[in-house]
């Protein structure tokens, strides 16, 4: 074997790195049909806790009386359910807000305030479930979002999966609900159906859950005592740091798709970034400070309680953490391949985006029959979610020839063998490029004027790549250690139930 | 029957099993949702390999 021939298996293995999240992510999706015959329904039973609901709210004054009145007229027995609102030293109207509804609702709703506020939302949440914890009442707690809104029948199909003692959590499916949502709230609202209503079907079917909602996790009192009466305040990903901490201590977590949460969801490019850095530098935290827990035997895990080390749940979940490496290798690989070896290179270009092709098909039909009122929305979001540039590049490597030959053929024109080069190593290093075009969106939306230019851009860069941007930026930050200080989303009141 | 049960609350013991069942049943459809989109994916392979 030549040095050549070891250069083009390295070449053709950091390519192969850029399938496995392909292939993860149909994985995922082949799972979403079994939920029909393995699911938590089959052991849920009428079972109704009484429910301590804890409202983390630091300047929520414009969407908490929405929130507390769809929580009072929840479909849930009215004795059975308290609110308590913890009122992280707020500026605005809160209190007012809060005082008048537990005037409105004497008993029910109770506010909390804590007097030195801005230490982030595991903190103020402390602060209600240690409350909570002081009486026996509480036999659930749910921790919800300010400006979510349940839908009347969600939080009882979510406390009927509690009937079973083994579950110890369980979370449901958070569904944008803007009421004039825009470009970037509608792919929010697409990725949420991939990311929930089919992801966590199949983390179901797994028996690994990744993550609960932040804004619906409903948790058993004896779950919540056993993972020690508190939300960890140290990581940036406090929801998923409880989840894991439920499944290693041997209890089940459960997503319940038909209870629907309404939620706002950032409208711009910039607030997304910022929300999504948080999200996924809490990711990083959760990967290094659960490392004992991936890929160890046995791989079911049965004996262990929790399937968390199992190989399929691990690879769905490094296929995401490690997105933005693996879509470098693989682009590395293609253009490394172009130079060393033309042949194989195109021959491999076409291997890949033929999987992609098939991926692309079949998440995204999936996808959009999952969950119609989003469809209905985000239809267009949804088949444009890998963005123009990808889905010409997926149609370049289904039809090889399409953009070099034939189009300029039945144009009368012909293209260069120059243009056909560059046209080529656009195509290879496109994942790349992708990635990086992202800046560009953000930075474009923050110009004046700049909003319908960074929308078009964002469709033709794709939001999948945006997301593995901002991946890559959150690397970054952890890596330089910016300072984890929690930042919060603003929230308008836009959401329709 | 229990009390509860007589009660006519979409809480009530039978309306929440009524309910299970009623979901139990809407999660099948996703047996088709699978299938259909298994078809549409086999129809772009052949599509595929009718154009290339």
């Amino acid at each position: 074997m030549t040095w050549h021939d070891v250069l083009v298996v390295v070449l053709l293995m950091a390519v192969a790195a850029g399938i496995i999240p392909v292939i993860a992510g149909v994985v995922q999706y082949l799972l979403v049909p079994v939920h029909a015959v393995k699911n938590h329904l089959g052991d849920a039973g009428p079972y109704l806790p009484r429910v301590v609901v804890v409202v983390p709210a630091w300047n929520e004054g414009a969407v908490l009386a929405a929130s507390l009145e769809r929580l009072m007229g929840l479909e849930y027995p009215p004795d059975r359910l308290r609110v308590y609102v913890v009122d992280d030293a707020s500026t605005d109207d809160t209190p007012d807000v809060v005082l008048a509804k537990a005037a409105e609702h004497p008993g029910r709703i109770v506010h909390l305030r804590r007097a030195q506020g801005g230490q982030g939302k595991a903190h103020t949440l402390n602060h209600g479930i240690e409350r909570a914890l002081a009486d026996d009442w509480m036999e659930a707690l749910l921790i919800m979002d300010a400006d979510v809104i349940y839908r009347p029948d969600s939080l009882r199909k979510m406390t009927r999966h509690l009937a079973d003692p083994s579950v110890g959590a369980v979370t449901a499916f958070i569904r944008e609900g803007s009421g004039k949502p825009g470009t970037v709230s509608k792919f929010i609202g697409y990725e949420y159906v991939t990311a929930q209503a089919a992801a966590r079907r199949a983390q179901n079917v797994m028996g690994a859950m990744a993550c609960l909602a932040g804004g619906a996790q409903l948790h058993a009192r004896a779950n919540l005592e056993a993972v020690g009466g508190r939300i960890d305040t140290t990581t940036l990903a406090e929801d998923t740091f409880t989840t894991f901490l439920t499944q290693l201590d041997g209890r089940h977590v459960v997503f319940e798709p038909a209870a629907v949460v309404l939620a706002e969801e950032p409208d711009s490019v910039v607030a997304l970034w910022k929300q999504r850095v948080r999200w996924a530098r809490g990711n990083v935290q959760i990967t290094r400070r659960f490392k004992k827990v991936w890929f160890r035997r046995p791989f079911s895990s049965r004996g262990a309680g929790h399937r968390l080390s199992s190989l399929t749940f691990g690879a769905i979940w490094f296929s995401i953490y490690l997105l933005p490496v693996a879509m470098t290798a693989a682009a590395l690989g293609l253009v490394g391949l172009y130079f060393v070896a033309p042949d194989i290179a195109r021959t491999t270009f076409q291997s890949l985006w033929w999987v992609a092709v098939v991926a692309y098909v079949f998440i995204t039909a999936t996808t959009l029959m999952l969950d119609r009122d989003t469809t209905r929305r985000s239809w267009v979001q949804g088949l444009l979610f890998p963005g123009i540039g990808a889905i010409v590049v997926m149609l370049a490597a289904w039809i090889p020839g399409l953009w070099e030959v034939r189009i300029p053929q039945w144009l009368g024109v012909e293209m260069s063998p120059t243009a056909i080069e560059v046209l080529t190593l656009v195509f290879y290093a496109w994942t790349v490029i992708a990635m990086l075009s992202a800046w560009l969106v953000r930075w474009l939306e923050t110009l004046p004027g700049g909003k319908w230019p960074s929308r078009f851009l964002l469709y033709f860069v794709g939001f999948g790549p945006v997301l593995c941007a901002i991946t890559l930026d959150a690397y970054a930050k952890q890596w330089r250690g910016a300072s984890t200080a929690w930042d919060k989303t603003e929230k308008t009141g836009r959401v329709v139930g | 029957m229990t009390t509860d049960d007589e009660t006519r609350a979409p809480w009530a013991p039978a309306a929440m099993r009524r309910e299970i069942r009623a979901d139990q049943r809407s999660e099948r459809r996703l047996i088709g949702i699978g299938l259909i989109a298994a078809v549409l994916t086999g129809v772009a392979i052949v599509v595929r390999a009718m154009i290339a």
